[in-house]
């Protein structure tokens, strides 16, 4: 039986240092990447996604030397997301050992790479990723700074999806690096429209809250950021993972081995 | 000596890290030459889509003489997530033939939420040497939507189900598949692709 999956998510600069924002801004230093992904590597982390938070920058390019010495050091499945903009380049970074390819079309022109890149790399290699934003009682989709772009949430996802996508990340604005609990009703309400695998990130501050998640549907996985960075109060920087025993009590179907 | 084809898609890189951890020497295989005789197993990564992973191959000039390699009973191969879809007749996910070094074909799964990604348990039907110290019931690492439904109950190493069962290693001979990812599967993985070099 499938296990619903638990999965950091690390931000890093260009300089390949980790980072992590608050409502996609503000900027904390939480060390070097690569030893923090052997950290994970140590505590059997179901999947990692990585996020190059400058790559999408002009000025920027994508990494590769540093996706490379990722890839060869990870011991669990990774995620890259971060300056996509053809399936060339998506092609070149699976081919350096990372399984899945995030997008965020959202900013881009040419949507029609989700289809591109399915035929190409296999629909489970191709990510998109929503950010949504809550203003009074609507979502918004935005953009990486936290502008609206003009596009209806359900007819985003039944575009992507007619296209071929084979995970969705939905990103919350509002809930990032606040550490106050996720939007369950907002996920509760999508997950009808959602017929891939999708992840949920912003806002996780316990376990109570991925096993909350969890019950919406086994297909679901519980994107963390902060709580498996900080630890304590004063948010000590502090690499942490539930452990396998923690894990099993978060599970709805307690079926599971 | 055992050896990884390199054809620009799959994990080569985490595999050579693997078995170097174990002192084991792996050999990436490039091109058709490096394909010699000292190689007596083989392994067949893969991501991506059938016809892509087949044409790459094709173009390497490795496709023949990797089945070739197979043919010889003294050698071992092992095909993993498209690497397995390789071995077998077709994938209805494309339009290419594969090596037919095994009866069957890759159908889509049937479940109402595709791809199949993450970790499930896997249930044996023969237990073999490649899963020495592996438990009934282990989890590993899914990233696929096409599976390998019928086969011959003799050829079954064991199951996992995703809204139906289907085949997530087999044995023939000297052929295997593993649908999931060992490379990507912690501490279980590691032992999958150690038993296939000192146990297979």
């Amino acid at each position: 039986m499938l296990k619903n999956r638990i999965i950091p998510f690390l931000l890093f600069d260009k300089h390949g240092d980790c980072v992590k924002t608050i409502q996609f801004q503000e900027r904390n230093y939480i060390g070097d990447i690569l030893n923090n992904i052997r950290i994970f590597n140590e505590k059997n982390v179901d999947e990692l996604a990585i996020f190059d938070l400058d790559a999408t920058n002009i000025h920027s390019r994508i990494n590769y030397d540093l996706l490379e010495k990722i890839a060869s050091i990870s011991r669990m499945p990774l995620t890259y997301g971060g300056g996509i903009k053809d399936v060339d380049t998506m092609n070149k970074i699976i081919n350096l050992g990372i399984e899945k390819i995030c997008i965020n079309t959202s900013s881009l022109v040419d949507k029609d790479i989700i289809s591109k890149a399915a035929q190409k790399l296999g629909s489970q290699s191709v990510s998109v990723c929503i950010n949504y934003k809550k203003i009074g009682d609507e979502y918004f989709i935005v953009d990486n700074n936290g502008i609206i772009v003009d596009q209806k949430i359900e007819d985003y996802l039944y575009q992507i999806q007619k296209k071929g996508v084979g995970e969705i990340i939905l990103n919350s604005f509002n809930d990032d690096g606040k550490m106050k609990g996720y939007d369950f009703n907002f996920v509760k309400n999508i997950s009808k429209l959602i017929s891939t695998p999708f992840i949920n990130i912003g806002g996780c501050s316990n376990l109570d809250d991925i096993k909350e998640l969890f019950k919406i549907t086994p297909y679901i996985a519980a994107g963390c950021s902060s709580l498996f960075i900080y630890k304590g109060v004063y948010k000590a920087v502090l690499i942490n993972y539930p452990s396998e025993e923690q894990k099993k009590k978060l599970y709805y179907n307690q079926n599971y081995i | 000596m055992i050896g990884i084809i390199d054809y620009g898609i799959g994990n080569v890189r985490a595999f050579y890290n693997i078995y170097k951890e174990k002192n084991i020497d792996l050999k990436i295989i490039s091109n058709n030459e490096d394909l010699n005789q000292n190689i007596k197993k083989l392994i067949l990564p893969g991501v991506g889509s059938f016809d892509n992973a087949i044409t790459l191959l094709q173009e390497k000039k490795l496709f023949k003489k990797i089945v070739n390699f197979a043919k010889n009973p003294e050698n071992k191969i092992l095909g993993i997530c498209v690497g397995m879809q390789i071995l077998a007749l077709q994938s209805l996910e494309g339009n290419l033939n594969g090596m037919a070094l095994i009866d069957g074909k890759f159908e889509k799964l049937n479940n109402k939420i595709l791809p199949h990604i993450g970790w499930n348990n896997i249930n044996f039907k023969n237990k073999i040497n490649l899963f020495n110290g592996i438990d009934q019931n282990s989890y590993f690492y899914f990233l696929h939507s096409y599976a390998l439904l019928n086969l011959n109950e003799k050829y079954k190493v064991c199951e996992t189900f995703y809204g139906e069962n289907f085949v997530s290693a087999f044995k023939k001979d000297n052929i295997y598949g593993i649908q999931f990812h060992p490379e990507k599967s912690h501490l279980l993985g590691g032992k999958v692709l150690l038993n296939f070099y000192e146990n297979a």
